[in-house]
């Protein structure tokens, strides 16, 4: 779950001043919270929806400030009968403990599931086990050197399927904030502004003789590539900002972007979104996160092995959003050694397996020829079974290039 | 300690109204740190053993009927368990028996004993005057093992068995060995010459989780003990059993382990309750098992989603790892046609064994044109596969004219060792070739 902008001082954060940006929004009543989560005891703040570390829903009932739909009381509250068995029981994962009928709603719903499969491109957004909404958002393209691409939504790959040599492939995630309302809607709103931003810049990346990291040639780090997702990153912020929303309501987005043209794969990322790069030369996480724990660790504070379970291990220090103390993306590049593949996700999915090695063991378990679509699939299982306690999304872009 | 991790390999998928659920386990170990018996490893070693028992028990089951005395059978059946003795570790009990048709204790002159050097050099004096004599009772020498066995509750329980003939057993009394031992020890069992019955020893080895192999000369005994004693010195946890829940109202078609050799348990399993069963596994060292689990599920409308089965793998009451088969309908044929390589292939491996074993048994029955089908079709599976090991020795069974098509032709000479090396190696299956 990411969880914030970043909220006022938690216990054992004392010494960090309270957030402006918190501070500074208008007063309006607030529910009363518990200021522990009935389920597992973790800390809660006041505008929490969810517990941060188990998913528990916090407010039952109406919560008069926030115009969004509100979380029906968890399952443990009021036990349901399996639809087939009549058995109450359920396994972590939903699962009844007689009949094994996964006590789910329907799923018409869009927001539970999304997949989007271009070939070389494939992403799987999913609700998770535990969250009433999909609050992530993600969009992707195959763009030829003429501009012409494949959609952000579609249900077959394109024809000929495989990749299209000098072809650009581009793929964006953003994680709601789900602790500010209207972030579902916001990051849809985001993802789809970043990646039209990226289809208009990317041929004249390809065009262009040689990217060039030092920015000369007029381009900033990460030369046109790392212009293009600056700018991504820009029209996300001013697609999230535009959102019409109650007053006092900030929607907020994590970004992560890749654009891969050329033989360079250039990343951005703000939050605690990744991007991890699997090839020949192994397995590596290009993103850094952009959270207090993260920084902790970086600044030698907190030792860098709980960096991801420290209390501010999900409070993103930067976002998309109104208040966000910074929209300009980090960006890095990598000449990926094809064949590889490059995975975006949210933090749904490095929850539960973070280690680079270990999500690369993970997509090792399939075939190696398997396409991107069933690679993004394979994640999000593992994902699911390992709890699904978040939203889950992960692209993944098939890298070429021959073993 | 022995980690032990799941992976499930499955299409999730199923038509609306599908109910046939295929998945393969793959079920990994790893030992971290020292071997059991070694010192910080999980075994006792020699100074404990007195005091908590041994941590395993190594019985050497030797062939010395008459026909033992053909060649340099019995000079290398010797050699061979003295190599055996000698890879044994430290603090390990042990025995060795003389099977005829009965079985005689070798060494230690009764019960068992702890091995150390000087008990190594007194077997090995003892099993060196060893001589070839009178006739052959497998279910017999089975029975004097696990006499043995039963007297070191807790160990791992292993016997290394080496015949060269027929056993001359009545089938029922054969039978009922085999019954009495079953989840007592693990036997592996090892025919050399071409006079046995590849048969009789694979029903040892499927009812007494171990493996089947031909030697094809005696001077190769000796290595092949070294690497099965190796093997079973490496195991660390006894007794691991595949706990499989499955949801009411389905029904478990089989289970199988398909890798590295396929072993039924479908017949196996001890009901738990209704929707428990638990299927025996033997014991475990750092190793690699794939097991192929066949389910019926009631169907689930469009969109449900149900769990298929839940497979733990558990050692006396602790759960070693868990695997979870999730299953859901959907409409789209193109997710549910899916095939998932692992099971393709695993499945293709087990239809491989039957074809192999049906095939040698139309031969020896006359019926030649069956023969020719079932080898045809081994052939054809074995190029898919792209398992050369097999093609090998099923070349030297039929003419192969074009393996893709499954086309064979019968062969005038086969060397009756050719025939049995395929028959006894036909369960053993090659893992999934990655493009």
């Amino acid at each position: 779950m990411t969880a914030a902008p970043t909220g006022p001082a938690r216990a054992g954060e004392a010494a960090r001043p309270a957030d402006p940006a918190v501070a500074a929004r208008p007063a309006r009543p607030l529910p009363a919270a518990p200021p522990t989560c009935p389920s597992c005891g973790a800390d809660a703040l006041p505008v929490d929806r969810f517990c941060e570390a188990c998913g528990t829903a916090l407010h039952r009932g109406a919560v008069p400030a926030l115009p969004v739909e509100v979380a029906p009381p968890a399952p443990e509250q009021e036990p349901e009968q399996c639809a087939e068995c009549r058995g109450v029981e359920l396994d972590a994962d939903g699962y009844c403990l007689t009949c094994g009928l996964r006590r789910a709603r329907p799923e018409p719903d869009p927001d539970t599931r999304t997949e989007l499969d271009l070939g070389p491109v494939a992403g799987v957004s999913d609700r998770g086990l535990v969250h009433r909404a999909n609050e992530d958002a993600m969009a992707a393209a195959v763009i030829s050197a003429a501009g012409e691409s494949e959609g952000t939504v579609r249900a077959d790959p394109p024809p000929g399927g495989s990749h299209a040599s000098g072809a650009a492939m581009a793929a964006v995630v953003c994680d709601g904030v789900s602790r500010a309302a209207g972030s579902g809607p916001g990051a849809r709103t985001a993802v789809a502004a970043a990646l039209n931003s990226l289809r208009a810049a990317a041929p004249a990346v390809l065009a262009a003789p040689e990217v060039d990291p030092g920015g000369r040639n007029g381009a900033g780090a990460g030369g046109l590539a790392g212009d293009a997702l600056r700018a991504a990153a820009a029209a996300g912020q001013a697609a999230i900002v535009a959102v019409p929303v109650a007053p006092g309501d900030e929607p907020s987005c994590t970004f992560a972007a890749a654009l891969y043209a050329a033989g360079e794969l250039t990343v951005g990322w703000l939050g605690d979104s990744r991007i991890y790069l699997f090839d020949q030369a192994g397995a590596r996480l290009l993103s850094a996160d952009d959270t207090v724990a993260a920084q902790a660790a970086r600044d030698g504070l907190i030792p860098p092995e709980v960096a991801e379970t420290a209390p501010g291990a999900h409070t993103i220090t930067s976002w998309l959003g109104r208040r966000s103390p910074r929209t300009t993306p980090h960006v890095r590049t990598a000449r990926p050694a094809g064949p590889g593949r490059v995975v975006v996700c949210t933090d749904g999915l490095w929850n539960g397996v973070s280690a680079p090695g270990a999500m690369s063991a993970l997509v090792a378990e399939l075939p190696a020829d398997v396409g991107a679509a069933e690679v993004a699939r394979h994640l999000v299982a593992a994902a699911l079974r390992a709890g699904g306690r978040d939203n889950i999304t992960v692209v993944v872009i098939d890298i070429p290039g021959s073993a | 300690m022995v980690s032990f991790t799941c992976a499930v390999h499955q299409n999730p998928y199923l038509p609306e109204n599908g109910t046939q659920v295929d998945v393969v386990v793959t079920v990994t170990a790893e030992a971290d740190g020292a071997l059991p018996g070694e010192k910080g490893g999980t075994g006792t070693g020699n100074a404990a053993a007195g005091e908590r028992g041994p941590d395993a028990v190594e019985v050497i089951l030797l062939d010395c009927s008459g026909s033992m005395s053909i060649g340099r059978r019995i000079e290398e059946a010797r050699r061979a368990a003295a190599v055996a003795v000698d890879t044994l570790r430290d603090g390990v009990a042990f025995a060795v028996i003389q099977g005829t048709n009965r079985a005689r204790q070798v060494y230690p002159n009764k019960g068992l004993a702890i091995v150390s050097d000087r008990t190594r050099e007194e077997a090995k004096t003892r099993i060196g005057q060893l001589q070839a004599t009178s006739g052959t009772a497998i279910g017999t020498w089975l029975l004097a093992a696990r006499d043995l066995m039963l007297t070191a509750p807790g160990a791992i329980h292993h016997a290394l068995l080496l015949t060269d003939g027929q056993n001359y057993e009545a089938p029922g009394a054969f039978a009922a060995a085999l019954a009495a031992c079953e989840g007592v020890f693990q036997c592996d069992a090892r025919g050399v010459g071409d006079d046995w019955n590849v048969d009789e020893l694979r029903r040892i080895a499927t009812a007494l989780l171990g493996s089947v192999a031909l030697l094809r000369e005696p001077a190769g005994i000796a290595a092949d003990f070294q690497a099965v004693i190796q093997t079973v010195m490496g195991r660390g946890v006894p007794d691991v059993w595949l706990r499989i829940w499955t949801p009411r109202g389905a029904r478990i078609r089989f289970v199988r382990q398909v890798s590295p050799q396929i072993d039924e348990l479908t017949d196996r399993a001890a009901a738990v309750s209704d929707l428990i069963r638990d299927y025996p596994t033997g014991a475990w060292g750092s190793e690699t098992r794939d097991y192929h689990v066949c389910v019926d599920v009631p169907p689930a409308p469009v969109g449900g989603r149900r769990l298929a089965a839940r497979i733990n793998l558990l050692h006396g009451e602790d759960t070693l790892s868990t695997a979870k088969v999730e299953v859901l309908w959907t409409d789209d044929s193109a997710e549910s046609t899916r095939i998932n390589e692992v099971v393709a292939h695993y499945t293709g491996q087990a239809e491989l064994a039957r074809a192999i074993q049906d095939g040698i048994r139309a031969r020896q029955a006359g019926d030649e044109d069956t023969a020719a089908i079932a080898l045809g079709r081994a052939a054809q599976l074995a190029s898919v596969a792209g398992d050369e090991d097999t093609l090998a020795r099923l070349a030297k069974v039929v003419d192969i004219v074009d393996a893709p098509t499954g086309r064979v032709r019968r062969r005038e000479a086969v060397e009756k060792l050719d025939e049995m090396d395929l028959d006894a190696s036909s369960t053993m299956t090659t893992g999934v070739k990655m493009p």
